[in-house]
């Protein structure tokens, strides 16, 4: 399996999809510089540590606008390099199994996704000392980032996407096209807005709102609701989690079975 | 068994239902051949091949390579076996090197063998260069490159020459040559004739799902001496044909009179015998487009 790790890592040089996941964590964390700059006096408590808001805005974005289509563009532009490459008949007359192919690109999917997540916290930690150069009255260095506690709540966020990744991977899987699993997962994107607008309770059926409800529960998070909302919590990551695992399998039977025409 | 290295027995594959492009075909390639798989276009020739690599699932029959039976499932078998089907697969935002990289990834052996079939290929300065500015025969050496890497004892090579400038087809000619020299055994699919006959060792020719013949080289050319012409001018076909048709099989095609070929002697026995009959012999002559001939007669024959 690592040789395969090795492969998609060669494969993704200088592709979009390597741009992609760090423009995510990245370049993202500095996009919250702009509002801070602009409204920065009135943002000022001196009485709160000011990384709980730096890093509230930080993960509103990353986990509302940015995990859902980055995860949607990855999987769709994964597979298509072996499309546009017609890589399918050279791959599979090798010694390397169809299902070592299908499980190791869907473990480089998890993986680069994994990276993304890990990433985040550093830029926006870095991104939190950059305004504290130029508006000292923050006090960033003043206080602690509580780093653990940030890594654990994108944890339930990246725990929250691996639905989105497996259905993705297998619409890419399935139709070896670019176009109609982007469409696809942008339609389910923009419906997991409204249902989480709404408030709706179909959220829990869709899987591409699952990072938004992690997020939801954890911006509207008080001492009387902890213990409902940890419940609703484990629900969606576990649902996420399952959702992930049947799509995968899905994928697979259709991928082992297919002929290669191309 | 244990001396063929390709066998195919009875396949038969259908992309339709109800509309077979492979109808029961047999194949049997002997160790250390040089295979040459002739077919118009469309006659079936990469089917067959994706067939004999598990691309594709065939509706019934069986295909053995190196003595063991393929399906989808066979990649341990792969490690013996190189393979060009069409256009070569290859990633063009990468360089030539890179694409063999994953090559020797995926056939879990060393870089080491890089340079070497760069070399072999002709590659050795452009193998840094991205492929998407590679040339279309650059492209198929790579695709070649890529088919050699492991040293397979079996080599399937689907319309190699493909894109190829002359002096391009005459490296990739003795290439292949040099590489039999070694034991490999290599299937060679082609549309166009000469491109491999002056290689090959064996030959099928398949047309309508089937092998319309299949044998070694020589046992083709006596085939098609034994289906050669001798054509004949004189002042008049008609009265000639009406002269010969009494004691052989002539045919009249105007201003042609046609007949099996002759051996020298009875050739040169004709000719005088026509002279001193009183016929003026403008022109005799053999059919030397042979191999062309009995290729297309083979190829047409069950839609005649």
């Amino acid at each position: 399996m690592m040789n395969i790790l090795q492969t998609e890592w060669i494969k993704i040089k200088s592709t979009p999809f390597l741009y992609l996941i760090f423009m995510a964590s990245c370049v993202m964390p500095f996009f919250i510089l702009v509002p801070i700059f602009v409204d920065a006096y009135n943002m000022v408590d001196l009485n709160r540590n000011p990384w709980s808001l730096h890093f509230t805005g930080v993960f509103a974005i990353f986990s509302v606008f940015v995990v859902t289509p980055l995860i949607i563009m990855m999987a769709s532009t994964c597979d298509y390099v072996e499309h546009q490459a017609k890589a399918n008949k050279y791959r599979y007359c090798t010694p390397v199994s169809r299902s070592q192919f299908y499980f190791g690109k869907s473990l480089f999917l998890v993986l680069m996704t994994l990276l993304s997540f890990l990433m985040l916290p550093f830029f926006a930690i870095l991104a939190g000392y950059i305004v504290n150069l130029f508006l000292p009255e923050y006090e960033y260095t003043f206080y602690s980032p509580e780093l653990w506690s940030r890594i654990h709540f994108l944890k339930r966020i990246f725990l929250a996407s691996l639905g989105i990744i497996g259905i993705q991977y297998f619409l890419t899987t399935y139709f070896k096209h670019v176009i109609i699993p982007l469409g696809i997962g942008i339609i389910g994107y923009i419906i997991s807005f409204i249902l989480s607008a709404l408030n709706s309770p179909l959220s829990l059926w869709m899987p591409y709102d699952y990072p938004l409800i992690v997020n939801d529960l954890k911006m509207f998070k008080n001492d009387q609701n902890e213990a409902m909302i940890g419940d609703i919590l484990s629900k969606v990551e576990l649902l996420s989690i399952l959702v992930f695992i049947i799509f995968l399998f899905l994928g697979w039977l259709i991928e082992r079975n297919r002929n290669i025409r191309e | 068994m244990e001396n063929l290295h390709i066998q195919v027995s009875d396949l038969v594959f259908a992309y339709k239902k109800g509309e077979p492009i492979l109808k029961q075909l047999n194949m049997a390639i002997p160790k250390g051949a040089i295979y040459g798989f002739l077919g118009k276009n469309g006659a079936g020739k990469t089917t067959t091949i994706r067939n004999m690599l598990g691309l594709l699932q065939p509706n019934s029959g069986t295909i053995s390579l190196l003595g063991k039976p393929v399906s989808r499932h066979s990649s341990v078998l792969f490690r013996k076996v190189g393979n060009l089907i069409e256009n070569p697969s290859l990633y063009e935002h990468l360089s030539g090197i890179d694409n063999l990289r994953l090559a020797c990834k995926y056939y879990l052996i060393t870089e080491r063998n890089i340079p070497i079939v760069l070399d072999k290929v002709g590659l050795s300065k452009a193998g840094k260069g991205k492929v998407r500015k590679y040339s279309t025969g650059m492209k198929q050496r790579l695709g070649l490159a890529m088919a050699l890497i492991h040293e397979p004892e079996l080599l399937i090579l689907d319309e190699p020459i493909r894109g190829l400038d002359p002096k391009g087809i005459q490296e990739i000619r003795k290439l292949i040559l040099e590489i039999n020299d070694k034991g490999t055994t290599i299937l060679l699919s082609s549309h166009i004739l000469s491109e491999i006959e002056k290689l090959v060792s064996h030959v099928g020719i398949l047309e309508n799902g089937k092998l319309q013949f299949e044998g070694t080289f020589d046992n083709l050319l006596n085939h098609i001496n034994a289906s050669t012409k001798l054509r004949i001018r004189t002042s008049d076909a008609t009265r000639l044909y009406n002269y010969l048709s009494k004691r052989m099989d002539v045919n009249l095609e105007a201003p042609w009179v046609t007949m099996s070929q002759l051996s020298d002697t009875g050739t040169a026995s004709l000719i005088r015998e026509l002279c001193s009959e009183g016929y003026e012999v403008y022109e005799i002559r053999k059919d030397k487009n042979a191999l062309e001939s009995i290729f297309l007669g083979m190829t047409n024959k069950n839609t005649n």
